[in-house]
């Protein structure tokens, strides 16, 4: 087990590295610098001692050769779209907002989904199959910014205009946007949880199926053991296990922002950061991202391979990838 | 024992995942059941305990801020990112200089400059040295406004002590230029401090509007001490706390893309005369969640496209719109073989119908171009358009076109359906459009081949500068309130002349009225200066852009501008 680990943490270092690699050329290669966005007419003497000043000036290998010493040295730079600001100090501060949210997210979407799966599997081709498949389509098929939209009008809006003009109060149900408490934090977090419900919701549905219909379900049942505990001592728990891998998957995406569902709602997170560094060309911040989120999935995948070899001892013996 | 520790992770698997990813993704989670369990439930109470406190601490704010009588309710749309005027010119962050900063001058109630900082001004007469007299005003810690503030100001953005993208705002100033290249030492700049009260300008040409300039964010004064107090350059503008003000209001608190709370400063001179006490500027980045925050009460002001229009009038509110000061046109690459040749330059700017354009493709209260400078822009008395009058000679006329066309294309040697060229726009809905109508109008009209390219801001600007493209549909905004913004990149040797246009005509022309001290005659030269542009049709203007807005009830005195700050609520008022 130990070596199947230690393996797996030298494959996630090379994947890392090749990251890297491949994103700082191919970042050089788009057309454009930082200093040339907007319509703006920068002088050439100003442009000059902007890209001196970030070092851009250099060759592209020598630039390569003194970022990798950088980031050995745990010096990401600062950005340059953000003048005085470190790109370890942005993410600092917008990725605990957006792990925040994709937690919450990421809580709701498993237990709605394993609960409407489960489900689903049990009235198979009956009312709440139906009932969850719906919910599934909707999930897949609506995109967020149409769904948090939605949300904002109906809850944020419509209802709670209904309930101050009928009740006299100002009590508003939900806010419309921002992230300030609680209260806040549902329309988002139900807004980003969809779609994974309903990959969670299916892919449970169609496992329990295939659990249910296994030899051993039926020698649980011929030896009398109640319904309930053959349904959660038995197929639930079988059927968990590509939930697991897919879950593990999610983590990367759900929690390091979403751009559309934190510019919806107006969230301090990390998701617009890796959409505008791309476009404002800021090649430092662009980096560090790209090596925050490689890390990040590249790490949740080793803690799901880890548990998964705790789960099942199959991976383990055979010290192969799955 | 390993019966119990397999079934706690079975079950539980879900959320063992999710404390692995709480405990900070480390991998020693789920090593012993104990502790994970323990973990989970710990992160339990942690959220529920963060939870109660969180609606506790809302309840609070909810109090504080609220819709309370004195506090306006604005949206910006990115974050502000530096406080610091050297590094920050974006479009929203313009709002919030307008009113933490005054300049020696500022806008009055109308488009007129009116007296900011400085309470006497006198230049001499050929307009080369300005020399203003402060007021008794304070920066928000207390300090008075002394004359140093600009030389300081102004020095900083030019000797290399910061990082700033447009030192060219300030090369009218004496060796400001020499300075920033290294050719001068910046105690030669010209500005200086007479006395503690006096600030003294010498420039290094006439420049008649120089009050105009005075009010752009690339003028304002630094409290040196300030800076220095907190550990230099770098620091200045990073956080609310680095962050000084010398205008009505100052920046009380700054949360990176949330909100921005500016109070009154109680040191500002006009502070009698400020009504509002507090400004809540949230930051949000989409337009639908800005209208409906509007439309909830959240916000008092908003900004909207032409798509919402109808919302936001059923909900009963007016809807106005302003001139923001752009002007739209094609620009063209001379050194392009069909588009070198005027004659159908001319025939492209007779062939499109403007009216069409903006009635039919934009809907959002743009108006016909009858010249290249905007509407709103001034000139003497009036706006520059009162004045010159339309220097568009090339209107909607398609009979025309065809005869301007053919003679191009006798000149060529070459017929109709050789002529094809790509038109580069920006990909957002409004350009996007737009150039797919003139693809259709030149099409039909001229019956020449026009294809599109739609690209984001970073590329269509490197393509515009290496001059890779055959037409530009562009967007030119006013940076202050003077028609050399516009015409001024169209002379010869301008640092970067976006047409390869050269005209010894245009040149002369412009040159001689830029310098022209009486206001009046200055602009009527500029004006003939568009007009020999607009013959030579080195660009084709389209349409003057408007932006749709509306003002919550209880809020009257707000003021739209055509130069930044675009939005200028030093003047409001709240009515209940």
């Amino acid at each position: 087990m130990k070596k199947y680990i230690l393996q797996r943490i030298i494959i996630a270092i090379v994947t890392v590295f090749v990251v890297i690699t491949l994103t700082f050329f191919l970042m050089h290669m788009i057309p454009g610098t930082p200093f040339s966005t907007g319509n703006d007419n920068i002088t050439p003497e100003a442009l000059a001692a902007l890209e001196a000043n970030y070092g851009l000036d250099k060759p592209l290998v020598e630039q390569y050769l003194i970022y990798l010493k950088n980031i050995l040295h745990g010096n990401f730079g600062t950005s340059i779209s953000f003048p005085n600001q470190s790109v370890t100090d942005i993410i600092k501060k917008a990725f605990p907002v957006s792990l925040d949210l994709g937690l919450r997210a990421l809580v709701f979407a498993v237990f709605t989904g394993i609960l409407l799966g489960v489900g689903a599997a049990l009235k198979h081709n009956k009312g709440l199959d139906r009932f969850s498949s719906v919910i599934a389509i909707i999930g897949i098929s609506v995109p967020s910014f149409v769904l948090g939209t939605l949300m904002q009008c109906l809850f944020g809006l419509w209802i709670s205009s209904w309930i101050k003009e009928t009740f006299h109060t100002s009590f508003q149900l939900f806010p419309i946007s921002r992230w300030e408490s609680f209260r806040y934090t549902i329309l988002p977090t139900f807004t980003l949880g969809m779609g994974s419900i309903a990959t969670i919701t299916r892919l449970m549905r169609s496992s329990m199926l295939d659990v249910i219909g296994q030899d051993y379900i039926k020698t649980a049942k011929s030896k009398g053991i109640s319904n309930a505990a053959v349904t959660w001592k038995h197929e639930v728990r079988n059927a968990l296990m590509p939930v697991v891998t897919v879950v593990g998957r999610m983590v990367g995406s759900i929690c390091t922002g979403s751009f559309v569902i934190e510019s919806l709602f107006a969230i301090p997170g990390l998701g617009k950061y890796y959409v505008n560094s791309v476009s404002a060309r800021d090649y430092t911040l662009t980096m560090g991202l790209t090596i925050f989120y490689s890390i990040f999935v590249v790490a949740s995948t080793l803690v799901v391979d880890i548990i998964y070899c705790v789960i099942d001892p199959r991976v383990r013996l055979s010290g192969s990838r799955r | 024992m390993k019966k119990l520790w397999k079934r706690a992770l079975a079950l539980a698997v879900s959320s063992t995942l999710l404390s692995a990813a709480l405990t900070g993704c480390t991998t020693t989670a789920a090593t012993e059941t104990g502790s994970s369990a323990e973990k989970t439930e710990q992160a339990a109470a942690e959220t529920t305990a963060q939870t109660a406190a969180e609606t506790t601490e809302q309840a609070a704010t909810e109090t504080a801020a609220g819709t309370s009588n004195s506090v306006l309710n604005v949206a910006i749309s990115s974050d502000p990112s530096s406080f610091d005027p050297a590094i920050s010119l974006g479009g929203d962050l313009m709002y919030i200089f307008g009113v933490t900063e005054e300049s020696l001058t500022r806008f009055g109630d109308d488009q007129k400059i009116v007296d900011g900082l400085a309470d006497t001004i006198e230049h001499n007469e050929d307009y080369t040295q300005w020399t203003f007299h402060l007021r008794e005003s304070g920066w928000s810690n207390g300090d008075p406004v002394t004359a140093d503030d600009w030389v300081y100001g102004i020095t900083r953005l030019l000797d290399g002590s910061t990082e700033v993208a447009y030192p060219d705002f300030n090369y009218e100033i004496k060796n400001a230029r020499a300075i920033f290249t290294g050719e001068a030492d910046p105690s030669e700049l010209g500005v200086t401090a007479i006395d503690e009260k006096t600030v003294q300008f010498d420039l290094e040409y006439p420049v008649p509007y120089f009050e105009k300039l005075l009010t752009h964010c690339q003028h304002f004064g630094i409290n040196r001490s300030f800076v220095e107090s907190i550990g230099g350059d770098a620091n200045y503008g990073t956080s609310a706390e680095t962050t000084l003000s010398n205008g009505p209001y100052y920046v009380d608190s700054w949360e990176t893309d949330n909100i921005v709370v500016l109070k009154k400063n109680p040191y500002y001179w006009n502070k009698d005369n400020i009504a509002i006490e507090q400004i809540n500027v949230y930051v949000i980045p989409d337009e639908s969640t800005q209208v409906n925050m509007f439309l909830n009460g959240e916000l008092d002001i908003v900004d909207f496209s032409a798509q919402r229009l109808a919302t936001i009038e059923k909900a009963g509110f007016e809807v106005s719109s302003y001139n923001n000061g752009r002007s739209a046109y094609l620009l063209y690459n001379v050194a392009n073989e069909y588009l070198s040749n005027k004659y159908i330059r001319q025939a492209i700017s007779t062939a499109i119908d403007r009216e069409s354009l903006v009635a039919g493709v934009l809907k959002n209260g743009s108006t016909v171009a009858d010249g290249f400078v905007p509407v709103s822009l001034s000139g003497a008395d009036s706006t520059f358009r009162d004045l010159v009058g339309s220097t568009l000679t090339y209107t909607y006329n398609v009979d025309e076109a065809k005869k301007l066309l053919q003679k191009g294309l006798d000149e060529l040697g070459i017929s109709a359906s050789d002529v094809h060229f790509t038109i580069m726009a920006k990909n957002t809905d409004e350009f996007t459009a737009v150039a797919g109508a003139l693809q259709q109008i030149l099409q039909e009209n001229l019956g020449i081949k026009v294809e599109i390219e739609t690209l984001d801001s970073t590329s269509l600007s490197t393509k515009r500068k290496s001059y890779d493209y055959d037409a530009y549909l562009a967007s030119w905004g006013a940076d202050f309130d003077d028609a050399t913004n516009f015409l001024g990149s169209y002379e010869h040797d301008a640092d970067a002349n976006p047409a390869l246009y050269i005209s010894e005509e245009f040149n002369k022309v412009y040159k001689a009225a830029v310098y022209t001290a009486d206001q009046t005659e200055r602009i009527k030269g500029l004006g003939e200066a568009e007009k020999i542009l607009l013959e030579d049709q080195a660009i084709t203007p389209l349409y003057y852009t408007a932006q749709y807005y509306a003002v919550s009830d209880r809020v009257k005195g707000v003021i739209r501008r055509a130069v930044v700050p675009y939005l200028d609520t030093y003047f409001a008022v709240i009515e209940e």
